[in-house]
């Protein structure tokens, strides 16, 4: 059932078996997979149908450190949450992005790739993909495009598949709104986690902007509202803990990153004909998982081999290759610089690096002194990106620039010699990651290995904020899979107990 | 300095530098360039870059004499060659050591280029001639 908040009366109490707040890729898919479990689920949007309706009011805050960070246009307060505008690239993070890198501090999550290999193939048909497979070679033959003639040993590629995208209020709506086990209120905001005397939460205070304030009360909770207001909600829910809930080591909101995306970094003077995989999006391939379905669209980026980023102690990134900018190009190819190494059959492309970030402590989600009109702090983000980073671009970028030239692809042409890369073309991709961690132990980080809170028995975290380290890869996927993943979970582990209903009063 | 040094190092930077002031004119700069010992290097640079704008590559050589080497240094290495033979042959041994310095990283950052340092060092003969 899909119901408008608006239409409970003030201090209604709602009560399921597992309560999950957020009706965005996470959120969703959790509903979905704990439907038939024998439990009852309540989920709670806080925005409506509509996209860009009254909600986004409440993401506005402060942002501070990398200054591109968008707190109110990267995030959709609607139903389907931010896949409404996501671009559909998709691909897993790398095995090593889960093992401990002794050159990134605070890298090494829990849980390993095999681990979560069964739910990204889940996440794939959620995701309307192919197959989960991710190899370049396959992707590329399926594609009927080669590849670039590197060493696989220097420089590799990287392929991506793209969801349709998948609008997940679009196209789970129905399903949900016929299910008898799952309950779904729209203009629902979270405003208060509230703990319990045995180390449990013991209910959730929600409210419209219309005014209308009611609780809810599960066996588990689960918070899927993202990487920036999963965290905030924690740290304003503060009556009874000052730090706010499952804060006690100071990690809620802090590690919080992004893929910083650097547009431009560098120019290519391609001297052979570059394969369309690396030039266009959405190349249509039979990597479909069915036959005669709509096939599924790849392309390609270039990439260091995980063996090479341990041995130069570097972050993986993702280097895109679209036709150069003319206003970017000019400042790389004017005058005689430029006539050494163009000829007429050249061409001119640039290099766009997505990277992963470092975990850093002092990025991070804290809360401020502004309300919001329901009443709770509004967000506050410092973005920073270590000086580390910086340095890794350089250094991938003369590593590729040397395999470019190692293969009579062509020559490249990095803008900065600094041995610091600056950040006046960063931009942040929305991906917010990092700010409930996951970790072996509390004094590590907020989650553990199920994505439960230490020391909080029924509260767990979905989405991007649980991430221990970003990868390069775009998140989507490994959300997806990760909510699989908890779905899993919480039908193993909760006690189903109460019948979905509404009851007035309390 | 040894005056074997000063007869490798010091000789031919004179010679080039008397080269470019007293005969500028490429045919006599070349010889002028042959008479120090790095004749053949000239005339190798001059078919590595044929068809190519020589002026734009002169410019990129410069930047790369004033910001990394010194002529004598960057040419120590290119003084081997010998054209006597097969300029052609020179040209290709020359690419293939161009390969092999990015292979092995080898590379020098010229105006925001990433260029091999042979290729850079040729740079530096052609913005001599």
């Amino acid at each position: 059932m899909l119901r408008d908040a608006h239409t409970l009366e003030d201090g209604a109490l709602l009560q399921a078996d597992v309560c999950v707040v957020g009706a965005g890729a996470a959120g969703i898919t959790i509903a979905r997979g704990l439907r038939g479990a024998g439990l009852t689920v309540l989920l709670l949007e806080s925005g409506s149908l509509e996209h860009h309706g009254p909600a986004q009011t409440l993401s506005e805050g402060e942002a501070y450190g990398v200054h591109s960070l968008s707190l109110v246009g990267c995030r959709m307060r609607s139903f389907g949450g931010t896949t409404g505008h996501w671009a559909g690239r998709c691909r897993p993070l790398d095995p090593e992005d889960f093992e401990a890198r002794p050159w990134i501090p605070e890298s090494g999550w829990p849980i390993s790739r095999p681990t979560l290999d069964p739910y990204y193939a889940r996440a794939q048909e959620t995701l309307e993909l192919g197959a989960f497979d991710y190899d370049a070679g396959t992707l590329a033959n399926a594609a009927g495009a080669s590849l670039l003639p590197f060493d696989p040993a220097r420089l590799e590629s990287l392929a991506y598949q793209f969801s349709p995208p998948t609008r997940f209020g679009n196209k789970f709506r129905a399903e949900l709104e016929a299910a008898a086990d799952v309950e779904v209120y729209l203009n629902a905001n979270l405003t208060e986690v509230v703990l319990g005397d045995r180390g449990a939460v013991s209910e959730i205070r929600v409210a419209t902007l219309g005014g209308t304030r009611f609780t809810a009360r599960a066996d588990a909770y689960v918070l899927a509202m993202g990487g920036i207001e999963n965290p905030r909600l924690l740290l304003a829910s503060n009556k009874q803990e000052a730090a706010g809930v499952g804060n006690r080591h100071g990690h809620v909101g802090r590690w919080f990153m992004e893929h910083p995306q650097q547009r431009a970094a560098a120019f290519a003077v391609v001297r052979r004909n570059l394969p369309r995989l690396y030039r266009l999006s959405r190349n249509p391939s039979r990597a479909g998982r069915h036959p005669g379905e709509i096939p599924v669209e790849v392309d390609a980026a270039l990439g260091l081999p995980a063996a090479v980023r341990a041995h130069e102690g570097m972050v993986g990134m993702a280097a895109f290759l679209p036709r150069a900018d003319t206003e970017f190009a000019g400042e790389a190819l004017a005058g005689e610089v430029g006539a050494l190494v163009t000829r007429g059959d050249d061409e001119v492309f640039q290099i766009d690096l997505k990277m992963e970030q470092r975990p850093n402590p002092a990025s991070r989600v804290t809360i401020g002194d502004d309300l919001d009109p329901l009443g709770v702090p509004r967000v506050r983000v410092d973005w920073e990106v270590l000086d580390s980073d910086r340095r890794d671009i350089a250094r991938t970028l003369r590593l590729i620039a040397a395999e470019f030239g190692s293969t009579g692809m062509g020559r490249m042409w990095i803008g900065s010699e600094a041995a610091e890369y600056p950040l006046d073309r960063v931009w942040g991709q929305c991906h917010h990651m990092g700010t409930t961690r996951m970790s072996d132990t509390p004094a590590d980080g907020v989650v553990d290995a199920d994505c439960r809170v230490h020391g909080i028995a029924n509260l767990y975290m979905a989405g991007g904020s649980v991430f221990r380290t970003g990868g390069y890869a775009n998140p989507t996927l490994t959300i997806v899979a990760l909510a699989h993943r908890l779905a899993e979970h919480l039908a193993a582990t909760v006690r189903p107990a109460v019948d979905i209903g509404l009851e007035v009063g309390g | 300095m040894t005056r074997r040094e000063f007869l490798s190092r010091v000789l031919p930077a004179i010679a080039i530098g008397l080269a470019a002031v007293v005969l500028w004119r490429p045919g006599r700069v070349v010889r002028a360039l042959r008479l120090a010992g790095i004749g053949d290097a000239a005339l190798v640079a001059q078919a590595y870059f044929a068809g190519r704008d020589l002026a734009a590559i002169g410019a990129l050589g410069r930047t790369y004499l004033d910001g990394f080497e010194s002529a004598t240094a960057a040419l120590a290495d290119l003084r081997m060659i010998d054209a006597h033979g097969d300029v052609d042959d020179a040209v290709a041994r020359l690419r293939s050591s161009v390969t092999d310095d990015f292979d092995n990283s080898r590379l020098a950052a010229v105006g925001g280029w990433q260029l091999s340092v042979t290729e850079a060092r040729l740079c530096g003969i052609a913005s001599l001639l």
